[in-house]
């Protein structure tokens, strides 16, 4: 109802402003009206309640500006190979045993990649090439990664983020859920759940706790005094008693899966436990850093060999574990960079900030094994400035049709302020959902590549 | 709708204090009657509205901002010289109270504005003697790059901590942190000079010389990206936040074509290869340009420094433009006051600074009345706030910062509040707002175990001790010894019941007057100001 510029920072203001709009004459019986309801969002329609079946959604961010074009490298492109002449993954058939695995006739996985493959052959796993951030070209980490997590370009004003726009805008799964979203990670909660209601920074899940000697004075204390401080409390004092009560180190995953022991296969590991645990968690976020290779990028067998290895088998684990056979749960994993890298590799074999780069998607409901690309190409020609691959799919787009068809929440002109996102077909159950469910893929890997 | 029914402490635990204290301007309607009014619409029935939005407006603010008068009101707080306190300090103190009460509000306000009257050697000497790396010149703080985080980021984020905790000017430090944030720059060697000769500077001086200052300040530069703007390349993100962030504000009524001008303007500005402040006439652009209305004709190409004047020129078209008064003066209010300061307070404020041509002291006059302390809503500590004033009325020993292994009990605590110092990356800098830190009520939790878990051994963490607590070893003795202590005798009903409830088990046990005081830091109480 006011700007969403508005700098207030005081959520009893908002809940007001809330109430008031309520007042003002929109139908009150047809509202759930759960608390923490920002005051500016104009005309909400509350997304589907209880007892549906949208799915958990996963975000995760690849912090530094993942190089898709090692990621999902694009062999049937010369261009690739001419402007990589040290650092390409050898083609799929090749004879060198860094040679990719081809995923159609044109883009290949690394080696490192591998631990992604049973999720595509299963079609559940969706790659997007040339996706990214159409209405910015920065160029900073920290813009890039920051409007890219408020769901807006160049907008300063905009202090939540297009996840955390989605939890304000949808009922609860669970009334009683203490905790609907959890940002995973040291540092606070990440831009992409900041704003949203009962969303905790929670470092590790398995150690998550305070160090009170009695928790019923903390409890007593904060019964009274003002939200959102003593919303934030009471729901941290029934998380940690909720992580407690999930046996971390007892945890077995479905399916054989086995998690690296890294932070990001730790922080995948704990959050499949709390999913399965059915404690009405909605949305998590979590980050895996170290993709900034200016310099010695390896991605065959070096620095990022290793980082693709601990992504794909830890995603990997999770899929098997959570998202697989008859006990799976529904869930949708989303994958993004703040940007890609340079098209030609730099004096260092390495590349620098680039623009475009790719996007993962997985999931029971995902259009997957294949790779939705509109090939800009590698030519110098061809790319931005002489030097990037184009951005071709805006990350609105494929953000907004999981948001709408996964998450089953229709406000998108409040979790993505602005814009009007194109219907790209990355869902089985949108409106865009390709008419076959499985695309080429089969018969091109039975060819191979070049055959 | 519970979130109203206890809203605050007039639940049922306590005894009912009056919301229309003495030094609350009354705002009608009644609080009950907002109460019921509320409870009506959550119940489902349309209609009556708590207070019309249009009478709101005619008051001069957002609809419903009266509403926080008495949502966010400390009923407790009815000394008005220590709501003055709560404001300039990071942390009111026994001490504190004793110097406002000795000097009176107005007297108290002088002294703070005018930092260079109040004797802060003990600190000072406390910090040269402890942080040498705080003075680095910018030469040094180069050459010490390559070991930049350990042997400089470590020990100045320390030392900005501990100037927080014990300096006696704590005005010049809240504002400090204020332009810090306002001027903000990701973390770099010349950050640091920055932070000392344009921020600490300039903190209480005047704003036009803070944006001259910062406009040569090679740490801004190169954070966004003017070093690189030449006529041949122009970059548009330090035009762009120079309005947008620096001086007009995001409404500031300039277009996208408006920055691009603007970059066009400041091309030439940039550094030299030791990264001090260099103007180079062959990088700017001599052609026509016009910004917000400004024009600068083409000139012939020249060499020194030929068309600097334009960037200087239109520097002050920015310092004093309306918009930048405004927005200045929301943003101070905001800072001290509440967060949807009334068109009557803004236009105080900025009338303070057009007619002072941006006197901060002057603003501070306008912010800082009784009338605005008297109805400033409760406001959320930010973590650095936080936990300084933790230090500062636990009375903890605070030792030196010595190697790596000694970071983590005081800045490492910051770090894992997600507010460590110099650490926010983009250019609007830390948030001020509730929503964004209230998740974070483990950590802070977990901060307060941090500075007062630790029983008298030195090292990383700061040292408490429970006597000064137990000078009176009952409970109401220690109870009215924390009271005063932390909370300049304002403690609330409910948390002297609290503490009342665990010290009564033993009061003479120096474990549990330790637990008492964590509870109380931890407290709802604690976590305003």
């Amino acid at each position: 109802m006011t700007d969403p510029h508005d700098e207030c920072g005081c959520q009893e203001y908002r809940e007001l402003s809330r109430r008031g709009f309520v007042t003002a004459g929109l139908n009150v019986a047809a509202l759930a009206l759960p608390s923490g309801m920002p005051g500016w969002l104009p005309e909400v329609r509350w997304a589907q309640s209880a007892n549906s079946s949208r799915d958990v959604i996963v975000s995760i961010f690849m912090r530094g500006g993942a190089d898709g074009l090692s990621l999902v490298a694009p062999f049937g492109d010369a261009a690739y190979y001419s402007g990589r002449p040290t650092i390409a993954i050898p083609r799929p058939d090749a004879a060198s045993q860094q040679r990719g695995i081809a995923l159609d006739n044109f883009f290949m996985l690394p080696q490192g990649m591998a631990g992604l493959r049973p999720a595509y052959l299963a079609n559940q796993l969706l790659i997007v090439h040339a996706t990214g951030q159409s209405a910015t070209n920065s160029r900073s980490h920290f813009e890039a990664e920051r409007y890219l997590e408020a769901g807006k370009p160049a907008d300063y004003g905009i202090a939540t983020g297009w996840l955390a726009r989605h939890l304000l805008t949808s009922a609860p799964l669970k009334p009683t859920a203490p905790l609907r979203g959890i940002s995973l990670g040291w540092g606070g909660t990440r831009l992409t759940l900041t704003g949203a209601p009962k969303t905790l920074p929670i470092p590790q899940p398995e150690n998550y706790r305070h160090y009170a000697p009695d928790d019923s004075v903390l409890d007593r204390m904060f019964a009274g005094g003002w939200a959102p401080v003593r919303d934030s409390a009471k729901d941290a004092l029934r998380t940690v008693n909720l992580l407690k009560a999930i046996g971390f180190s007892q945890y077995v995953p479905a399916n054989g899966a086995v998690y690296p022991q890294t932070d990001f296969g730790k922080g995948l590991r704990a959050l499949a436990a709390i999913i399965k645990g059915d404690a009405g968690l909605e949305a998590a976020h979590l980050d895996i850093g170290g993709w900034d290779t200016h310099a010695n990028q390896g991605p065959t067998s070096g620095t990022m060999h290793t980082l693709m290895q601990d992504f794909s088998n830890s995603l990997g684990a999770f899929w098997a574990d959570v998202m697989q056979g008859a006990g799976s749960h529904n869930v949708t994993v989303v994958v993004f960079s703040e940007f890609g890298r340079n098209a030609r590799e730099n004096g260092s074999q390495g590349t620098d900030h680039g623009r475009a780069s790719v996007a993962f998607f997985m999931g029971q409901g995902i259009a997957g094994g294949r790779v939705m690309a509109q090939w800009p190409g590698l030519q110098r020609a061809q790319l931005e400035d002489g030097q990037d691959l184009r951005v071709t799919i805006d990350h609105r787009d494929l953000l907004a049709e999981i948001v709408k068809y996964r998450l089953g929440n229709p406000n998108l002109t409040t979790i993505f302020p602005g814009y009007v996102p194109v219907e790209r077909g990355i869902t089985t159950t949108g409106a865009a959902a390709p008419a076959s469910a499985l695309p080429r893929r089969r018969s091109l890997l039975r060819q191979g590549p070049g055959a | 709708m519970d979130e109203l029914d206890n809203r605050d402490d007039e639940s049922s635990a306590t005894p009912p204090l009056r919301t229309d204290a003495p030094t609350e301007r009354a705002v009608p309607p009644s609080r009950r009657a907002f109460l019921g009014t509320l409870g009506a619409v959550a119940a489902g029935a349309v209609g009556a509205t708590a207070i019309a939005p249009a009478d709101a407006e005619a008051q001069g603010r957002a609809p419903y901002g009266a509403l926080i008068d008495r949502l966010g009101q400390r009923a407790e707080w009815k000394d008005i010289d220590l709501r003055l306190l709560r404001r300039v300090t990071l942390g009111m103190t026994a001490s504190d109270v004793t110097a406002v009460k000795a000097l009176g509000f107005d007297r108290y306000l002088a002294e703070q504005l005018t930092p260079s009257s109040i004797d802060d050697t003990a600190c000072d000497t406390r910090i040269a003697t402890r942080y040498p790396q705080f003075a680095y010149s910018q030469a040094t703080l180069l050459a010490k790059e390559s070991v930049f985080w350990n042997e400089v980021v470590a020990p100045v984020q320390r030392a900005i901590v501990e100037r927080g905790a014990f300096s006696k000017r704590q005005l010049q430090e809240r504002m400090t942190e204020f332009w810090t944030d306002h001027f903000n720059i990701a973390n770099s060697p010349p950050r640091l000079v920055d932070y000392r000769d344009v921020i600490r500077q300039h903190a209480l001086g005047n704003f036009g010389d803070m944006v001259r200052a910062s406009m040569r300040s090679p740490a801004m530069l190169i954070y966004l990206d003017q070093v690189w703007s030449t006529k041949w390349g122009v970059n548009e993100n330090y035009a762009r936040e120079l309005m947008e962030l620096h001086t007009v504000g995001w409404n500031g009524g300039y277009t996208q074509q408006d920055v691009h001008e603007l970059a066009r303007v400041l091309t030439g500005w940039t550094i030299d290869s030791n990264r001090n402040f260099l103007y180079r006439a062959d990088y700017h652009d001599f052609g026509a340009k016009t910004v917000m209305g400004v024009d600068f004709p083409a000139r012939p190409q020249a060499g020194g420094t030929a068309g600097m004047d334009e960037a200087m020129t239109f520097a002050e078209f920015l310092i004093n433009h309306p918009a930048t008064a405004r927005h200045i003066a929301t943003k101070l209010l905001r800072w001290f006051i509440r967060p949807d300061p009334t068109n009557t307070q803004i236009n105080a404020v900025a009338a303070a600074y057009t007619a002072t041509g941006g006197d901060i002291k002057a603003m501070l006059r306008v912010v800082l009345t009784r009338n605005n302390l008297a109805n400033a809503p409760a406001k959320l500590k930010r973590p650095f706030h936080y936990y300084v004033s933790a230090l500062r009325t636990t009375g903890v020993t605070v030792d030196p910062w010595s190697d790596w292994n000694n970071w983590e009990g005081v800045s490492g605590s910051l770090w894992d509040l997600a507010h460590q110092i110099f650490a926010w990356q983009t250019p609007d800098g830390y948030p001020d707002r509730a929503e964004y830190w209230a998740g974070l009520m483990v950590n802070r939790w977990n901060a307060m175990s941090s500075v007062v878990g630790n029983w008298g051994q030195v090292g990383q963490y700061p040292r408490f001790s429970p006597t000064p607590f137990m000078q009176l070893p009952t409970t109401a003795g220690v109870v009215a010894e924390i009271n005063r202590r932390m909370f300049g005798g304002e403690m609330t009903m409910s948390l002297s019941t609290e503490l009342t409830r665990w010290l009564q088990v033993n009061p003479t046990s120096n474990s549990r007057v330790q637990q008492a005081v964590y509870y109380a830091a931890c407290s709802p109480d604690f976590q305003y100001y």
